[in-house]
């Protein structure tokens, strides 16, 4: 239950409840005021009946030719409202938009092999695993861990082209994204 | 005209290259040695313009660019290079000046007009802006431009006095109106622009008639947008569309049954129309008895379709009352509940249905009481974390007897004999939910202590039975029963507060310490573990806690609070001073930043946040949490530096400056408190204050404060270089009203801070007298002598005695405090006493002097005794501090204990928060201030 509208600037000012959780990273300014001045329909907050921030979606369109599609940069939600189907709203929004704003041919995101139950959802919620990306994810020491490129069609892609079977040992290299 | 193609690529690349990585001593001899050959080159002069700025010879900068500019240049690398020296000079003039040049040079080039534009978004001048986008548009005719002109003149409306933001905004309207005329508004964003404009007139009832008559692609665009449907709907709301209304709400629950705010328009139109109905009854009743009372409703609500010209209202009105909604919720209720994953929209829209029944003053009963609704809902959605935020507004106004029941009936709900264990670990969720409700509701309140005792052993008990089930939790994760551990917490700081016993605290922190042991990255342990560590005057362990929660960003603006605030009065001042400084960086990065993102909103022509962003960065440019830093790190600093008289005087003369100074009304008013106060998870009752409300160990910081810290600076500065004592009496004057405001709940200032004031106040006048002692005026002698006692006698009776009494276990933030700012106060006198003492020094000894230098004697000595005495009883307690670490725990220990420290396991786990959290942050402190009082006696 919560109002999913369009994040404002000055959200910024109060997403602490989210943004202090350990797996949300906080970026500089220019971060969400970039994505806010290029794609400010894909930047959505869920706000509680009293006003609190209960998580965020920051997505982007970007590609080209049949590549064009939505991309979700972000996707967070604060811990006490985990479990109430927020992010299924959020990603349902982002999908809209990026069907029916953005003409986009597929909606795709990038997760860490390791997150099995973001990966159990984005399943549930019509995603497959499109290529495992060696070293997606590197902070610094050995830390080095894969993503999984995970993708859904959008009608415009008639023939499903944007996504494939056994996505998981279709291996490819950062460099090559 | 100048060109760049005098010098080749190859010649300057070089340049470039060097100043990249910041070599600038190679810049400029390659850049001279060019110069020698082709000395007229712009780009040359342009570019050692940019090194000599680089290494902050700026007036030599300003002057090669100003040659350049002189020259009018229009090639982009010599305008970029001077846009960089102009830029970090702050002469952001002078960049709209070049590009305005160089587009009147070369007229048909759209990328310079498009400079020129940005240069003058970033110095907001909006006139211009609107008359740049203009010429824009009728050279390239690309439809941008004028959209960037009418938003020129909204923003130039917002910031023009009434009588002309009239205006400038039907001028807005009118130039929109044309463009839409002529096809031009094809983009989600231009329409919200149009409804900027409208909405800024109140001129609902045309917006909407924009949005209803949007055309082609362009109804789609925005029936997508959340943000038109919102504009939408409210639109709807304004102009008294109520069945329209009803349908926007019921097609967004189509897509979305949880959408709250849809809930809320129907709920609201609903009850429109039933008053509307109820009115038209009335009023027709002497016409039509006939007909029955069902009749009635039917035909008055015709006649409102008629009245509305409503051709899509259908027959909504005719049947819509408070039983058409309930069937309406019930009807997606049970959609839901065939569901696997039921949604608490339509549930929790149900109470809110009765709840505006309930409350308004009509004769309708609810379907259902409170009672027995707000127990359905916590049976049935009782195991989500959200269970417990969703039924307060529900649960307000129940009396004792009610809130019991309540609590009851939903414990009982709960079965506690399951197997599985995902249904255990509901059940834990559930027995959260019931604890906070339970505290909500007050039923805590009046618990004597051994009850408190033993319902903090149950909560601890419940969470150590919950561990069981997050064995396999990844390292990032919390523990399903963390909330127990916060709760019992809760319940140990009512019992601190009641009875003022730190023991308290030590065994919320212990428990606290522990869970956070198996939850790493709980922030919540980590706000109340900083808080309640402060109250016990301890600063170490809170540092580590902040930082190891990776505040950054626009978060050192909301959280920096937490460790900044009087940070002074822990004594560890390195270290504070180093978080304070921390703290800078956002503000920087909005300067820079900022403006360039309002700068991207303009190119994607994204109307709908620029104003966003311009408030943005006002609310962080004039933050308080701001300004409030920056005087605690004057305070610190000047301490640091006062440790001889040379470094107090040199600070005043090189880091103070007056005009920065500010603290009058009107400056205070424009900032911004965007402090995050709420962050700390709160389950008191609302007649009750917040837990963080609770936990704070002193008054939270406000504008009278910043008063105070920003007029004692300014009186130091004006007493070591002004001779003139006019502008000192009414800083004095201010300081001494500040400190003698009436201590109200609220008030952001402490006792001792207040006594800092005075101390000032007494100093200024110290020195007034002394002038005018010099200036001939004999009398002013008594004068001087009055004050000197008066400061005395006060120091004397702020003297920290009774602190030699104090046991270990009752050390607590205030007695830190109390050292502290005695010897800041103390501080302060020296640095008078020493100015004025300078002054007579430097004259001839007369005889008059001779009695005046006695006198100041007299205060230093009072000062330094005062000191040793001071100082003494911080070596006491600190050796006791030392010598006592073993037994504090023992002495913590009172007759009603907590089973966690009666348990052998925990001794050494206690133990060593004792000892290394607890003892070593107070002995740091407490060496820290023997070492401040060393530096003068």
């Amino acid at each position: 239950m919560s109002e999913l509208r369009r994040f404002r600037t000055t959200d910024l000012f109060r997403f602490n409840n989210v943004n202090l959780d350990v797996l949300t990273e906080t970026y500089n300014i220019s971060f969400y005021l970039t994505y806010l001045a290029r794609w400010p329909d894909l930047f959505c907050v869920q706000e509680s009946p009293s006003g609190t921030i209960m998580g965020y979606i920051m997505g982007k369109a970007e590609g080209r030719n049949k590549d064009w599609h939505g991309h979700v940069t972000a996707i967070t939600v604060a811990p006490e409202y985990r479990r109430l189907g927020l992010a299924d709203g959020m990603m349902k929004l982002l999908e809209n938009v990026s069907e029916k704003i953005y003409d986009g041919y597929f909606v795709d995101l990038f997760v860490r092999v390791s997150n099995k139950v973001a990966i159990g959802m984005y399943k549930k919620f019509g995603y497959s695993v499109f290529r495992r990306v060696n070293g997606y994810y590197s902070s610094g020491d050995n830390n080095e861990e894969d993503a999984f490129d995970m993708r859904k069609p959008l009608p415009r892609d008639e023939k499903r082209e944007s996504v494939i079977e056994n996505g998981e040992n279709n291996i490819v290299k950062p460099e090559d994204l | 005209m100048a060109s760049i193609v005098d010098v080749s690529e190859r010649k300057i690349r070089p340049i470039y290259e060097a100043i990249e990585i910041s070599n600038y001593k190679s810049a400029l001899s390659q850049c001279n040695k060019l110069l020698k050959k082709q000395p007229e080159a712009l780009i040359l002069k342009a570019l050692k313009g940019l090194i000599l700025e680089r290494t902050g010879k700026s007036e030599e900068a300003l002057q090669l660019c100003s040659q350049v500019k002189e020259k009018k240049p229009s090639d982009e690398p010599i305008l970029q290079a001077l846009t960089m020296v102009y830029r970090s000079l702050g002469k952001l003039d002078e960049v709209i000046q070049i590009y305005e040049n160089a587009v009147r040079q070369s007229p048909n080039n759209e990328e310079l007009a498009n400079h020129w534009f940005m240069a003058l978004v970033r110095n907001h001048d909006y006139k211009g802006q609107q008359q740049a986008g203009l010429k824009l548009h009728k050279s390239f005719k690309v439809n941008k431009y004028l959209f960037w002109s009418i938003m020129s003149l909204v923003l130039q409306a917002e910031n023009a006095p009434e009588s002309q933001s009239t205006i400038f905004i039907s001028l807005a309207e009118r130039m929109m109106v044309k463009a839409v005329n002529e096809g031009r508004m094809r983009t989600t964003e231009e329409v919200h622009l149009y409804m900027i404009i409208l909405l800024k007139q109140n001129k609902t009832k045309e917006a909407l008639e924009v949005l209803e008559s949007l055309k082609d692609d362009l109804v789609q665009k925005c029936e997508n947008d959340t943000e038109m449907i919102h504009i939408r709907n409210d639109l709807l709301l304004k102009t008294d569309n109520w069945t329209k209304a009803i349908d926007a709400s019921k097609s967004s629950l189509e897509v979305n049954v949880d959408d709250w705010k849809a809930y809320l328009i129907y709920i609201d139109s609903l009850f429109h129309i039933i008053d509307s109905n109820e009115k038209d009854e009335k009023d027709e009743k002497g016409e039509k008895d006939e007909k029955d009372e069902k009749d009635k409703k039917d035909e008055k609500g015709e006649k409102d379709e008629k009245d509305e010209k409503d051709e899509n209202g259908e027959s909504l009105n005719k049947k819509l009352n408070l039983d058409a909604a309930r069937e309406f919720l019930y009807s997606l209720q049970k959609k839901e509940s065939e569901s696997n994953d039921v949604k608490r929209g339509p549930f929790l829209a149900e109470l809110e249905l009765e709840k505006r029944v309930i409350s308004g003053k009509k004769e309708s009963k609810p379907a259902k009481e409170m009672e027995t609704l707000t127990i359905e809902y916590a049976r049935r959605f009782g195991d989500k974390s959200s269970c417990f935020e969703d039924l307060k507004p529900y649960l307000k106004d129940f009396s004792l007897e009610t809130s019991k029941k309540f609590i009851e009936e939903f414990k009982a709900s709960i079965d506690n004999n399951c197997e599985d264990e995902k249904s255990k670990i509901r059940n834990v969720q559930k027995n959260v939910n019931a604890y906070k409700l339970e505290r909500y509701l007050g039923l805590l309140s009046d618990i004597n202590e051994s009850d408190a005792m033993a319902y903090v052993d149950k909560l601890w008990q419940s969470y150590n039975d919950a561990l069981q089930y997050g064995s396999k939790l990844l390292d990032t994760e919390n523990q399903y029963g963390d909330e127990f551990v916060i709760l019992a917490s809760h319940i140990l700081i009512d019992l601190h507060n009641r009875k003022d016993q730190n023991s308290f605290l030590f065994y919320a922190i212990f428990l606290l310490d522990k869970a956070l042991h198996k939850s790493k990255y709980n922030f919540q342990f980590k706000l109340l573990l900083i808080r309640l560590y402060q109250a016990l005057g301890i600063i170490l362990e809170p540092l580590e806690l902040y930082k190891s929660m990776d505040i950054k960003h626009v978060q050192l603006d909301t959280m920096s609070h937490y460790i900044c605030a009087r940070s002074s009065s822990f004594a560890i001042y390195e270290d504070v001073t180093q978080a304070c400084y921390d703290t800078l960086p956002i503000y920087r990065s909005n300067d820079v930043e900022t403006p360039e993102m309002i700068v991207q909103a303009y190119k994607y022509a994204t109307f709908s946040k620029i104003q966003e962003f311009i408030q943005f960065r006002k609310e962080l440019d004039n933050s308080q949490q701001k300004v409030l830093i920056d005087r605690e790190i004057i305070r610190l600093e000047f301490l640091s530096v006062s440790k001889d008289f040379k470094g107090a005087i040199e600070y005043l003369e090189r880091e103070i400056d007056i005009s920065d100074l500010n603290y009058d009304d009107s400056f205070c008013k424009s900032l911004y408190d965007n402090r995050d106060f709420v962050v700390m998870n709160n389950y008191n009752s609302s007649k009750n204050k917040t837990i963080e409300e609770d936990t704070r160990v002193s008054p939270k910081l406000d504008n009278t404060w910043l008063k105070i810290f920003s007029i004692i600076p300014q009186i130091f500065k004006l007493m070591h270089t002004n001779n003139n004592v006019d502008s000192l009496i009414p800083l004095i004057e201010e300081l001494e009203k500040s400190v003698k405001l009436e201590n109200k709940e609220g008030l952001g200032i402490t006792l001792e801070e207040r006594y800092i004031g005075k101390t000032v106040v007494s100093l200024g006048r110290l020195y007034i007298a002394f002038k005018e002692v010099q200036g001939g005026q004999k009398e002013s002698v008594e004068k001087l002598s009055k004050i000197i006692d008066e400061i005395i006698s006060e120091l004397k009776d702020k003297s920290t005695k009774e602190f030699s009494e104090v046991k270990l276990q009752e050390l607590s933030w205030k007695h830190m405090h109390r050292f502290s700012t005695f010897i800041e106060t103390c501080n302060y006198i020296i640095v008078v006493n020493k100015i004025v003492n300078e002054t007579i020094n430097v004259k001839n000894k007369k005889s008059g002097n001779k009695e005046l230098a006695q006198m100041l004697q007299v205060l230093s000595t009072s000062v330094k005794e005062n000191l040793e005495s001071t100082k003494k009883q911080l070596s006491d307690l600190n050796e006791r501090i030392k010598d006592g670490k073993e037994n504090l725990f023992s002495c913590i220990k009172s007759e009603n204990n907590i089973e966690f420290c009666k348990d052998n396991e925990n001794l050494s786990f206690i133990n060593a928060i004792l000892t290394d959290k607890v003892s070593l942050s107070w002995q740091s402190s407490i060496e820290s201030m023997i070492q401040a009082i060393g530096f003068r006696i």
